[in-house]
């Protein structure tokens, strides 16, 4: 019996730990709120982000209050993923899941993919619906799949990919694929002095984006992602080139197979594919709207006051702006505001220096 | 009540190297935080000497440092090595003490699961004594900066989060119970090991190698399995797997225990 002081004594330590972990490991953290002026429906399946790098956090905050993004038990996790990813969406990504690499777009004709399968075959994905799921297998693919891609878009009935020919930077070609003979063909792409970055809209992982445009199948005009080539030089000296971004925006003419610069040196934030139409704010608070079958450009005024980050989502315009206290947040449809709120924390001010705030 | 006189008993044994444990190991972590403070002092003077400002400490520094993290690893290090160590000191010395064990009329599996429950015990014991070791390094911390009016950046829940800290500090009852079936099961396995060499050692010579093979291969065909259908599914239906790849491992690994303990090993 003497001996049982030493479970004892092991158990009392032990608890007292669990009593310090309890108390000492749970976080409180800093509470953010969201307040919403006029118009709640907009915010109902929100999440305002708020980020922060040093020392690194993450805040989720929705209507009914914030948590930590990191929080949750793995129950708790893994019942969120289920909710998220429901059985019936689960067949087109679970074809997409296998493939060796993927690229993956939505369209109005539903989701599409396509990607690399064994050494030499490269299968095509298509969904409506989510659950049945059509595969179409191009053979002795060796030549495109040993090429860098850079997106692929959908243009009169027929999936086109743009790729850098045995990964040269500056040999773009494109490749059509016929899918009732499963053949494809391919031509060179006349680039027009810039390098195409890739296909907006396009994405790698099979994971969904709370971004993703919805693209129409029937567009001339493909916005891409252009970059050049510029040479740089390192402390010690040493020259290198690497692919930087333009600021503009180019589209692809996939009739005539090459590139159209719409618009250069212009920052443009957000994008949204409507219809034939792309849009995208301008840093002059306008919203520019180009036709993609005719490239006609409009604008029209929609942002009041100083330009903050934009986010399209649902073809709403979230509009965030940062104040001393957290971040204001505009709602707008087309030109009108329909929803004003903001986000801050509770019993904290002065300390909302450099964090971001993103809508999801 | 037997089994709870044979956890007795064998804390009673280790009690002596489990205090040197802990004691290097405070040693270690409060010695290092004055140092750590200490530097921190002297390069913030410095700064402020030069008329730089902006300079903050974080406690996150501290639990990143090198001297830090060996502590941690120390003492993983101790506790497989104790795992191993609770079955071959009793195999030490001449008329070795293992053979009065496995004769006990309490029978062999009882003495199995003391052994298992010890060494869960003394490791989270050393969970314990973080716990309540590192609060009072934060409080230490955060009172000595405010004393020299060093900034200070970060709080306490912050830090914990750090990294490999996170698994001592998990989110939620559940998590924390999930650590400790996995800990439970590196623990299990090494267990395992120890049984099937030492039921083979009379034997071959070879019986350290075809133990580690048994045990790899027991654990090496559901890992197959898990990594083979990674590809396939979701990340429920991964959880799903791998858990009744645990459960099915778990089985496997106390079965061959059994056998190898009670069959095998002649006294």
């Amino acid at each position: 019996m003497k001996r049982m002081v030493n479970v004892v004594a092991l158990g009392v330590i032990i608890t007292a730990g669990l009593a310090t972990y309890a108390v000492s490991g749970t976080e409180s953290g800093t509470d953010w709120s969201l307040q919403v002026e006029s118009n709640k429906k907009v915010w109902e399946n929100r999440i305002v982000r708020v980020a922060k790098d040093q020392p690194y956090t993450q805040i989720n905050v929705t209507l009914n209050g914030s948590t930590s993004s990191h929080k949750g038990s793995y129950f708790e996790q893994l019942l969120d993923f289920r909710t998220n990813f429901g059985e019936d969406s689960r067949s087109f990504k679970r074809a997409l899941k296998q493939l060796d690499y993927a690229q993956r777009i939505w369209t109005t004709d539903g989701e599409m993919a396509i990607g690399q399968k064994d050494r030499d075959t490269l299968v095509l994905l298509k969904s409506k619906d989510g659950k049945e799921v059509d595969v179409t297998e191009f053979k002795q693919a060796r030549e495109i799949l040993e090429s860098g891609w850079k997106g692929f878009y959908v243009y009169d009935g027929k999936v086109h990919l743009l790729y850098d020919q045995n990964y040269e930077t500056t040999n773009h070609h494109v490749a059509t694929f016929d899918e009732s003979t499963k053949t494809f063909v391919t031509q060179k792409v006349d680039r027009s002095k810039t390098l195409i970055g890739g296909v907006v809209g396009a994405e790698w992982s099979w994971y969904p984006s709370a971004y993703q445009g919805q693209v129409a199948t029937d567009n001339r005009y493909i916005p891409i992602r252009a970059t050049a080539l510029e040479t740089l030089q390192e402390d010690t000296g040493e020259e290198y080139t690497s692919e930087m971004d333009l600021p503009g925006l180019f589209v692809y003419d996939a009739k005539e197979n090459k590139v159209v610069t719409v618009n250069q040196s212009e920052e443009l934030q957000g994008m949204l594919f409507k219809g034939q139409e792309y849009r995208a704010i301008r840093s002059d608070r306008t919203e520019l709207i180009i036709d993609l079958n005719s490239l006609e450009q409009t604008t029209r005024q929609v942002i009041q006051g100083t330009v903050g980050s934009i986010t399209y989502i649902d073809q709403l315009i979230y509009h965030v702006l940062p104040t001393t206290e957290g971040a204001m947040l505009e709602v707008y449809d087309e030109e009108d505001m329909v929803s004003r709120a903001s986000i801050k924390a509770e019993g904290v001010s002065g300390q909302t220096a450099n964090q971001q705030y993103y809508v999801y | 009540m037997n089994v709870l006189k044979l956890i007795s008993w064998e804390l009673d044994r280790v009690k002596k190297s489990y205090l040197i444990l802990v004691g290097i190991l405070l040693l270690l972590q409060f010695g290092w935080l004055g140092a750590f403070l200490w530097r921190q002092t002297a390069t913030y003077e410095q700064m402020r000497l030069e008329g730089m400002t902006g300079y903050t400490v974080s406690f996150l520094h501290y639990l990143g440092s090198t001297v830090f993290t060996l502590s941690v690893g120390v003492a993983i290090v101790a506790m497989i090595f104790f795992s191993v160590w609770i079955w071959y000191r009793d195999f030490q010395g001449r008329g070795t003490f293992m053979m009065r064990l496995l004769t006990i009329p309490t029978g062999r599996m009882e003495l199995f699961v003391a052994k298992f429950v010890t060494v869960m015990m003394l490791i989270l014991g050393l969970f314990a004594i973080q716990w309540m070791a590192l609060l009072l390094q934060y409080q230490l911390f955060t009172a000595w900066l405010n004393a020299k009016m060093i900034p200070l950046q970060g709080s306490f829940e912050m830090a914990i989060q750090f990294d490999y800290l996170a698994i001592m500090y998990p989110e939620s009852g559940f998590n924390f119970l999930v650590h400790q079936v996995l800990i439970g099961f590196v623990v299990l396995a090494l267990f395992t090991f120890v049984l099937v060499e030492r039921g083979l050692w009379q034997r071959t010579l070879w019986s350290p190698l075809l133990a580690i093979c048994v045990v790899s291969g027991l654990l090496a065909l559901p890992t197959f399995l898990i990594i083979y259908f990674d590809r396939y599914l979701f990340m429920d239906e991964q959880i799903g797997l791998f858990g009744l790849a645990l459960i099915g491992m778990v089985f496997g690994l106390t079965l061959l225990s059994r056998r190898f303990l009670s069959k095998k090993m002649s006294v």
